[in-house]
């Protein structure tokens, strides 16, 4: 498979996605809503982190050129499938939960008396055309909004700063390390970015452990610093705001802008169509594995009508979207794609290799015999 | 009945049918039969006034000349070929064998001499400026370069005028042109590659580049594209560049074109291809990257602190045009709360006094200004004065007195015109985008212009021509590169580090087979 993007622009990729995710941060929506014990389990999560991607890395070393679903389908042709499938599913799943997501935001926060099906079909439009575009330019594009991320960020921390009160850090009196434990294992559970790099890995050019390490750093860095600033700033009220950060950019002013909400809004859009073209990008590519070449085009038009038929029910119903998000929250399906499935392809793949090394030597040795059963 | 439908026939193909089938002899080897031949041209010639062709003696053999009039210089003729010709008896020359073997190897009667075999060859030398000789007895004949027909001079280029640096601009003929770059890369490294597009106007065509810096692989597929060119005529660079660029389809072109033969010499020796055309001072600039079109060669010879400072209003000016208009309607419909309250409150005041709503007054008063845009460029340039002056009154205070557009609209409309003319490489997609957000704006918002924008991102970075990326080196990023994209480092730095373009980073230049 040929190496398409660099590690730099992986790790930036990756993080833009993720970083639509902090940016709904809610400390009344989560478990641990402790304050500092989420500040605390970010921290923890750097090394869940870690050690949740080291059965990527285990696969990545054994085989470089091969994604987690090219491998389970050439260990077990009919169970690979399957492998296939759910990664499918969680990919188009995942794409569905950012769309959703963003269309609960536009019409909620941004333009309340717009019609869902607006942003529906523009967004739905805008993500097809990106995501048919490949996985460069997804990932240059990511790249562009990374710094448009970084500025809007600045802007937003620097103009918040002088509002921070301390005060309002309040350390929970009881059951810490439960709350902080329970905010740490969301934090991994709704990272949806470790599937990512198991399906990315062979379009990766560069050191992939030092791109890995960086993506978590960033992104603890990052999140510390939204969950500080949503916690110090907007204090007690931001336990009654469905998206917090959205107030807080409401809140700053820089010079001559009244307020900075618009400038996040711009860069929250970005965003969304970024993780959204990716993901919608991931899925058509798992399930293009599993058709013949000739059918890859009907494949991909196939995945883009399906995932305008999959929000538009997350879109409309409340219930089918808080059951999407507690899907994700629960954790299992993180556990299943990111360490069993591939501790599973990699332990078959040890034994197969096992196996046929086993053959090699008995096919040799037996060869030798003949040979000197010949000589004899 | 036989008369019937040669009658028919003759009236379905009507005249024509008498006239020779060109296309088919046009390739007719030449016979050792002068007279034979002659006919044959004469055929061919029918109907072509400009045609000259005289038969002459020499030495007692009969000969014929044969030029275009109007491609070639009279005066060269009879001094270079007429002179020794005539002193061809003197030296012994006696058979048609030794009248050929003295033309092209004892005399001295012009640099650029070949051999003619077919009467297809002698039409593209004589439609190239050539003489062509025919002696009865041989097959073959000799072509001999006496070019002289009249030509725009050298003067300074129109659309990349700079304040430092040469005067000198390209020219319409490709002859002249090629003579600027040599005389500029004196090195044994720098080629022409020459070869003919169009069937019919067998323009002369020419891939300049330097042999040890470009990359062999970008090298044939370039060549191998402008091969596969199928095209009747060849009237302009413009007409190739399409065959050049990559998918998918955009507004901005990864094909570059410059009028300088100097920036031409600054590309080339960076590893990139450019290609001439007979009959025009564009040249094409091959890969080309984004942030090519905030350079020029008055960057290189101020000093760097001043460069910077231009670069950076250079790419301001580029959002300014293409955002500006769009963001205001924008903000001014679907989210005033941005604007501070004194300048709400002017804008408010303005607006109320005009009958149209502010996209629908954006969109107005920019199809006028591109109306007279238009006007102004292609109108004589006394008319085209009159028509700044009627623009000055259209979009200006007239209007606002008018009551038609606001007061704010029209600084605007100023800012972005004059911003758009920063960047005139790429004033087409800056002008197209600029209505774009500006219906954008107006019907969606901040929202709808981000989208587009982010649209527009997406595929200006899928542009990856013989594998350049076009958003190189801004993404996929490069720090290195950056001293010479939005700023400009000290040319004590520039010239340590090779700024060929296969070393950047991200560029992975392969041979495009699919095309």
């Amino acid at each position: 498979m040929q190496k398409q993007i660099s590690v730099w622009q992986f790790v930036l990729l990756l993080y833009i996605c993720r970083i639509f995710s902090t940016m709904t941060y809610a400390p009344a929506m989560g478990v641990g809503s402790g304050g500092v014990s989420v500040l605390i389990s970010w921290v923890l999560s750097l090394g869940i982190g870690i050690l949740v991607l080291l059965p990527a890395l285990w696969l990545h070393s054994m085989s470089g050129d091969k994604n987690v679903v090219m491998l389970s389908l050439s260990v077990w042709r009919r169970l690979g499938v399957g492998i296939a499938l759910c990664y499918f599913v969680y990919t188009m799943m995942t794409a569905v939960s950012t769309f959703a997501h963003f269309e609960f935001f536009m019409t909620n926060a941004i333009f309340p008396q717009s019609s869902t099906l607006f942003f529906i079909i523009t967004m739905w439009i805008a993500a097809v055309y990106a995501s048919s575009m490949g996985l460069e330019a997804i990932a240059r594009t990511g790249a562009v909004v990374f710094a448009a991320f970084l500025v809007s960020f600045g802007f937003i921390v620097f103009a918040s700063l002088g509002q921070v009160d301390l005060v309002e850090l309040k350390l929970p009196l009881d059951n810490i390390w439960k709350e902080v434990g329970a905010s740490a294992y969301e934090a991994f559970s709704r990272n949806a970015e470790f599937v990512v790099v198991l399906l990315l890995l062979p379009h990766i050019k560069g050191n992939l452990k030092k791109g890995v390490l960086a993506f978590l750093c960033m992104l603890v860095v990052t999140s510390e610093i939204i969950a500080f600033l949503i916690l110090t700033v907007l204090g007690d009220y931001s336990a009654t705001q469905t998206l917090p950060y959205y107030t807080l950019s409401s809140a700053a002013e820089f010079s001559i802008f009244q307020r900075l909400d618009a400038l996040h809004m711009t860069v929250w859009v970005a965003i969304a169509l970024v993780k959204i073209a990716l993901y919608l990008f991931l899925s058509v590519e798992c399930l293009q594995m599993l058709f013949p070449e000739k059918h890859k085009k009907a494949v991909s038009v196939g995945c883009c009508l399906l995932l305008f038929v999959l929000v538009l029910p997350f879109c409309y119903s409340r219930t089918a979207f808080d059951g999407l998000f507690r899907a994700f929250s629960s954790g299992i399906p993180s556990i299943l794609l990111v360490i069993v499935f591939p501790l599973l392809i990699g332990a078959a793949m040890k034994i197969k290799k096992g196996r046929a090394e086993h053959e090699t030597t008995k096919h040799t040795s037996v060869g030798a015999a003949s040979a000197a059963d010949l000589r004899n | 009945m036989y008369h019937y439908f040669k009658n028919k026939m003759s009236a379905a193909f009507g005249a024509n049918a008498e006239e020779p089938p060109e296309e088919a002899e046009t390739a007719k080897k030449l016979s050792d039969n002068l007279l034979d031949n002659m006919v044959t041209l004469r055929e061919k010639c029918r109907n072509t006034s400009d045609f000259m062709a005289r038969e002459v003696t020499f030495a007692s053999i009969p000969m014929s000349m044969m030029a275009m009039e109007g491609l070639i210089s009279l005066a060269t003729l009879s001094k270079m070929i007429l002179p020794p010709l005539s002193e061809a008896a003197n030296r012994g020359v006696k058979t048609p064998q030794e009248m050929y073997d003295y033309i092209r190897t004892q005399t001295v009667i012009g640099m650029d001499v070949n051999d003619v075999y077919t009467t297809d060859e002698i039409f593209t030398f004589l439609m190239s400026g050539f003489a062509v000789i025919l002696i009865d007895g041989m097959d073959k004949g000799v072509a001999i370069g006496v070019q002289g027909f009249s030509f725009r001079s050298v003067s300074e280029p129109s659309n990349e005028v700079n304040v430092r640096g040469s005067r000198e601009g390209f020219t319409e003929p490709i002859r002249i042109n090629l003579s600027m770059v040599r005389r500029r890369i004196k090195s044994p490294k720098l080629k022409f590659e020459l070869f003919q597009l169009g069937s019919e106007s067998r323009t002369d065509v020419c891939m300049v580049y330097m042999t040890d810096i470009v990359d062999p692989k970008l090298l044939r597929d370039i060549r191998r594209k402008l091969k596969q060119i199928k095209l009747d005529v060849v009237l302009e660079s413009g007409y190739i560049q399409p065959f050049l660029e990559g998918k998918p389809l955009s507004l901005f072109s990864d094909v570059g074109t410059t009028e300088r033969p100097d920036t031409l010499c600054a590309k080339i020796n960076e590893g990139r291809i450019a290609v001439l055309v007979d009959g025009t001072p564009f040249a094409l600039i091959v890969p080309y990257l984004f942030s090519e079109n905030f350079q020029s060669l008055d960057d290189y010879c101020h000093r760097p602190y001043y460069t910077t400072f231009i670069r950076i209003l250079k790419y301001v000016s580029f959002f300014f045009t293409i955002l500006l208009p769009g963001v205001y309607v924008g903000v001014g419909t679907f989210h005033p709360e941005l604007f501070p309250h004194a300048l709400l409150y002017n804008i408010a005041s303005a607006e109320e006094t005009t009958p149209l709503p502010l996209v629908l007054e954006a969109l107005l008063i920019h199809f006028i200004y591109e109306v007279m845009r238009e006007a102004g460029l292609r109108l004589p340039r006394p008319i085209g004065h009159a028509v700044s002056i009627v623009g000055a009154l259209v979009i200006g205070d007239a209007a606002v007195t008018a009551g038609l557009i606001g007061a704010p609209m029209v600084m605007v409309v100023a800012l972005t015109a004059i911003s758009s003319f920063v960047v005139p490489s790429i004033y087409e997609p800056v002008a197209i985008l600029r209505f774009a957000f500006i219906i954008l704006g107006g019907t969606t918002g901040l929202y709808g212009i981000t989208l587009g924008l982010t649209l527009v991102l997406f595929n200006m970075t899928r542009l990856n021509n013989f594998g350049v990326p076009y958003t190189a080196p801004i993404s996929p990023f490069s720090l290195r590169a950056q001293r010479d994209v939005f700023y400009r480092a000290g040319w004590k730095k520039l010239g340590k580090r090779s700024a060929k373009i296969q070393h950047l980073s991200g560029v992975d230049i392969h041979e495009n087979l699919d095309q």
